[in-house]
């Protein structure tokens, strides 16, 4: 995507992007023998070449998406849709808010994030001749949904949903949350068949980055060369110089 | 009396709290070159800059198996660019006939005609 | 292989390649494989308390270590050409192969 995002300022008209993001509709195929009896909003209003009315949950596009309201007002999760178009996340933000509404989830609005600009000034020509310049841009479009007062499993199918139903160029960040109880941790201790949470915070240690540093000093001090040194002054050793592992 | 805060009590709060937050004691300053120790290793980014040479690119892909035909994205991409820009050209110059006939043939700057006849016979002389 | 210029053998870059960023390349795996051991011997260089001796043991071992183990000697090129000048860090290309439009 980085070669259609970034543009010169100069030139303003936009090429004939391949594939709408509103218009890239499947064709409809033609349901055969399932009885098909849709409510609808207005009887005259048909599908053209279909000789059916419009369903409501697709006559529903024509209007604003409709919202659950918030029952206890707990963040549960927020959505981030970020892309180098401002259509395509005005698009997927409404995609998202349809989709949370089928699902039960009340959400707060499609919020728009302050554009992100990024800016380069190369010179134009490719020798010499450096007081002609030419300027770069990229503007990155964000949203913010904000999902409230579900349960996570739901919030994993939401997720899934849109991992199916993905768009090109366009990323997606989501961040959920989730409340436990004050006595989490003297729970998670009882359970049994579980490491402790001492253990786990023992394993992380030998995780960390600085781990195999820490080895190689050791292993390093261990060695004849370093070990004479360090037999010789053995006042000026103290229990701070060793390199702890266990934190 | 004990509510004042003197030196002493001050640094045992420092101690505790690193103790709370996991952190390294050192109230005099003392180089222990943890600065180090705890810096990021950075050689798994600085070694994959070029790409990693693990992971095979198409071209090379292609060389090991030259019966097999592989579309190289980048080279389809460019050409499908190229041909929009083309086509965007050549609206332009359609665009620019038609509305402006060239303006320096208007202004009787054009080209001579071309001469029908052969050159006559009563040329420049040596 | 008798004419192979570089004192370890390693694998190619999937990227373009020429004889500045085979060099840098290079430079780049080595720096990556000894990062860990230079790193320890800086540590005990620089730890104060430690006694003197072993710390100018450690600074002297890494004296010893080869130059292309360095960060210092690696260097941002182009990933299409090359050019070591007017690279974008952030596209690892030069301005003339930085051409998006």
């Amino acid at each position: 995507m980085l070669r259609q995002s970034i543009r010169s300022f100069s030139t303003s008209s936009r090429l004939a992007a391949p594939g709408n993001a509103i218009t890239g509709k499947g064709p409809l195929t033609k349901p055969t023998k399932i009885p098909y009896n849709p409510q609808v909003f207005t009887k005259e209003r048909e599908a053209p070449s279909y000789g059916r009315p419009f369903p409501i949950n697709v006559e529903l596009n024509y209007y604003a998406p409709i919202r659950h309201e918030q029952t206890h007002g707990n963040l549960v999760a927020t959505i981030e849709l970020r892309s180098y178009d401002y259509l395509d996340v005005e698009f997927y933000g409404d995609f998202i808010s349809r989709a949370a509404y089928y699902l039960k989830i009340p959400i707060s609005g499609v919020t728009p994030k302050p554009k992100k600009r990024e800016r380069w000034t190369v010179i134009k020509a490719p020798f010499v001749h450096a007081k002609t310049k030419e300027n770069y841009e990229r503007i990155t479009h964000g949203r913010i949904i904000k999902c409230y007062d579900s349960n996570p499993e739901v919030i994993d199918l939401l997720v899934s949903f849109f991992r199916k139903h993905s768009m090109p160029g366009l990323g997606i960040k989501v961040q959920s949350y989730q409340q436990e109880s004050l006595e989490f941790l003297e729970e998670l201790d009882k359970t049994p068949g579980q490491e402790t949470i001492d253990d786990a915070i023992r394993y992380e240690a030998t995780q960390t980055e600085d781990a195999e540093v820490r080895k190689k000093v050791e292993e390093l001090l261990k060695d004849p060369v370093f070990k004479q040194h360090l037999t010789n002054n053995k006042d000026q050793i103290t229990d701070k110089s060793q390199p702890k592992i266990e934190k | 009396m004990s509510l004042i805060p003197n030196k002493a009590r001050l640094l045992e709060l420092v101690k505790l709290r690193c103790k709370v937050f996991n952190e390294n004691y050192n109230p005099t300053n003392i180089r222990t070159g943890s600065k180090i120790l705890s810096s990021k290793l950075k050689g798994p980014t600085v070694k994959d800059y070029y790409g990693n040479p693990e992971i095979l690119s198409l071209r090379q892909v292609q060389g090991l198996h030259p019966e097999m035909k592989f579309a190289d994205p980048a080279e389809v991409y460019r050409l499908k660019i190229h041909a929009s820009y083309v086509l965007l050209y050549f609206d332009y110059l359609k665009f620019k006939i038609l509305t402006f006939p060239p303006r320096r043939k208007r202004r009787g700057k054009g080209a001579p005609k071309k001469k029908r006849e052969p050159p006559s016979a009563h040329g420049k002389k040596k | 292989m008798g004419n192979f210029r570089f004192p370890v053998k390693f694998k190619l870059p999937s990227s373009y390649i020429n004889h500045m960023i085979l060099r840098d390349h290079f430079k780049r795996l080595q720096f990556a494989e000894h990062e860990v051991t230079s790193k320890a011997l800086k540590y005990i260089a620089r730890n104060t308390q430690l006694p003197p001796r072993a710390r100018l043991e450690a600074q002297l071992q890494l004296a010893t270590m080869p130059n292309y183990t360095r960060y210092t000697q690696v260097r941002d090129r182009c990933v299409n050409s090359g050019t070591a000048r007017s690279v974008l860090k952030k596209f690892r290309l030069n301005r003339v192969s930085f051409d998006p439009c």
